[in-house]
């Protein structure tokens, strides 16, 4: 009997997936759960919300709750849709839980250990109108590149070239909004 | 035949469970033998297709629901008219 381990990309904690996420990530891993299961393989479906990150902070502010029942209560309505939809998971987790904390917490000293941690300065961008660093995403600009005007800072929809948010000419903070779908 | 027919239904249960779990548990209801996950066959199919002398087998109703008229109009309502 073979072990197996599968897992699909975390959605992440804000608001309810669109079906795509359904589509491209949690139904073929479930199928293939399903499937090593019939043949007899031992298997551990392991998803769960990714709850770190600016867009929970973000997100909870928008909906004017604190920050950890916001992602409380968006983690129980994501756990039912997947539940109803009848995903198969031995477990859908959290990534804000102790259990995950003190894993990614073991794997770091582990690294670290190792010598495998690097000290970097790198460029934020800082956004004097929401007085917070902003993630990537919630930057607008002028793309280097292509001129188009819309670009995010990860991102330019006009040319797809792959950017850093300091590279945007002309940057400006992205309404949080638009900013929100994932 | 006739056995040879409903042993393949139930063979196809099987194989699409992984796929559309749901209805294929319904067919192996039908067929009351199956509890849990249903295994994956091995070995030469001959077992398969000729076996289960004498179990009854009850009708189902459809396994996927007709859409009715006015269902329609409610999917319509609620996701927007078909595009030309």
């Amino acid at each position: 009997m073979t072990k197996i381990l599968i897992t699909s990309a975390l959605p992440y904690v804000n608001g309810v997936k669109h079906l795509g996420n359904l589509a491209g990530s949690l139904l073929p891993a479930d199928v293939h759960a399903r499937f090593r299961r019939q043949t007899g393989d031992e298997v551990l479906f392991i998803c769960g919300t990714d709850e770190h990150g600016t867009p929970a902070e973000l997100g909870a502010i928008q909906a004017g709750q604190d920050v950890r029942d916001f992602r409380d209560q968006q983690h129980a309505v994501q756990a039912d849709i997947y539940r109803r939809f009848g995903l198969s998971f031995d477990h859908f987790g959290r990534s804000s839980s102790p259990q995950n904390h003190a894993l990614t917490q073991h794997f770091y000293h582990r690294l670290l250990a190792a010598g495998l941690i690097d000290e970097r300065e790198i460029r934020q961008v800082w956004s004097p109108a929401d007085r917070r660093f902003l993630a990537d995403r919630y930057v607008l600009g002028t793309c280097p590149h292509c001129g188009f005007e819309q670009a995010r800072g990860d991102q330019c929809d006009g040319c797809d070239a792959l950017l850093d948010a300091p590279d945007l000419i002309h940057p400006r903070s992205a309404p949080i909004r638009c900013a929100r779908a994932s | 035949m006739t056995r040879t027919g409903l042993n393949l239904v139930r063979l196809s249960a099987v194989l699409a469970w992984s796929i559309i779990p749901a209805l294929s548990e319904t067919v192996l209801r039908g067929f009351g033998t199956e509890q849990g996950v249903p295994r994956w066959p091995s070995g030469p199919c001959g077992a398969f297709l000729n076996g289960g002398q004498g179990t009854p087998i009850p009708r189902l109703d459809p396994l996927v629901a007709k859409i009715s008229p006015a269902q329609t109009g409610h999917l319509a309502a609620r996701f927007g008219e078909r595009n030309s």
